[in-house]
């Protein structure tokens, strides 16, 4: 992280590599959250089924088609997703909102991996709602280096922040932008 | 760090009142998507010397059949089959196969078909359908038959996610799910293939 700080009090053109970069990756990763949060939410009963065949205890529906934590999960995460996307692409509290974008990219991990080592043969990983992301086989490795390159992204607005086109840079003293004189102290604390 | 995870739990919180309003709005939830239960229709048998009646289908069937929603009404009388239901079991399934009054459909991946089928069954996964609702093997299905569509049994799920896919995506209605699946099928020494769908793409 130290060698993170110094880079960021880097020369002025520096800053607005940082400022470039920190903006691509959230565009990017902000429009792929979306993108995965709308179909989630506009049907609820794929990303429960999807959900359901990970097989991770206390996740799973019972007879009935019914689960709390399944239920909770259903309707929080696309959530998340979509506020936490909004947040990075307007790039306010970009670190708070890439903080949530990664812990949930963790949990999907965690999920994936799971399945991987447990051998479960799942078709689709109901990652993008209906839709099918990059990969199209079973789930596995690819589906770990997907949210692998997705957490890059993240890691990239965490560690810079909002940068100079963010609204962090207009509105929160707090998240100075990309290269200024107070980055060095946040990016120790992300 | 306050100021920090103050951002993190308001975000948070913002994210659970829309779950929480689209929960309200939705109440209440049924998480497991079912198919539509297709219209009741009754198959005649065609009168073939080697065709088998629905008894003796039953008979060979009762091991293995566990689970039915048909099982105390027998789903065909003499000459023909009356599939009442999505689920149907495996006497009905077998009337329907021996009798070629129905399209077959394994859903499960396409390495588990290849190492065996029921014979005559078109591979369509809910992944390939979902990727692809225009599936050259789609265009082999005769809309004037029921479609019955299987998968590994037990757990396996597939079977009515792509029955709901084939209803939503393609206009199919006469969708029927063989609930006991590929195993007890097998099990029950009932014709099978090996080797991949011709019409796979």
């Amino acid at each position: 992280m130290a060698s993170s700080g110094s880079m960021l009090q880097g020369a002025s053109h520096a800053s607005k590599l940082e400022s470039v970069l920190s903006l691509l990756a959230r565009i990017a990763l902000a429009q792929l959250f979306f993108i995965a949060a709308l179909n989630k939410i506009t049907d609820p009963q794929s990303f429960a089924t999807a959900i359901d065949k990970f097989q991770v205890p206390g996740f799973m529906l019972d007879d009935n088609g019914e689960n709390a934590l399944v239920a909770v999960s259903v309707f929080l995460v696309p959530w998340l997703e979509l506020v936490a996307g909004l947040f990075l692409l307007a790039g306010l509290w970009t670190r708070a909102a890439a903080t949530l974008i990664l812990v949930l990219l963790a949990a999907f991990c965690g999920a994936i991996y799971s399945v991987m080592v447990r051998e479960i043969e799942i078709t689709d990983c109901g990652c993008f709602g209906d839709l099918k992301g990059f990969c199209r086989d079973a789930v596995g490795s690819c589906n770990l280096i997907q949210n692998g390159v997705l957490g890059s992204l993240g890691l990239i607005a965490l560690i810079i922040g909002g940068g100079r086109a963010s609204a962090d840079a207009l509105f929160d003293p707090d998240e100075p932008p990309a290269g200024s004189a107070d980055d060095a102290e946040d990016v120790e604390f992300a | 760090m306050s100021s920090y995870l103050l951002k993190v739990i308001v975000i948070f919180v913002i994210s659970a009142v829309g779950a929480g309003v689209q929960l309200w709005s939705e109440w209440p939830v049924q998480l497991k998507a079912d198919p539509a239960p297709p219209p009741v229709t009754t198959l005649t048998i065609p009168d073939r010397p080697d065709s088998q009646t629905d008894a003796e289908a039953g008979e060979k069937a009762d091991d293995a059949a566990e689970v039915s929603d048909e099982q105390d009404a027998p789903a065909a009388s003499a000459g023909t089959i009356t599939l009442d239901g999505l689920e149907i079991d495996l006497p009905t399934t077998k009337a329907l196969h021996e009798n070629q009054l129905a399209t077959f459909i394994d859903a499960r991946v396409s390495s588990e078909f290849e190492e065996g089928h029921i014979e005559g069954a078109l591979n369509i996964s809910p992944a390939a359908l979902e990727a692809n609702s225009s599936l050259f093997a789609l265009d082999v299905i005769d809309p004037a038959l029921p479609i019955v569509i299987y998968c590994g049994g037990g757990d396996c799920d597939d079977s009515h996610r792509v029955a709901e896919l084939l209803q939503d995506l393609r206009g199919f209605e006469q969708t029927h799910v063989f609930i006991d699946g590929y195993q007890t099928w097998a099990d029950a020494g009932l014709p099978t293939s090996t080797g991949p769908d011709p019409f796979a793409e």
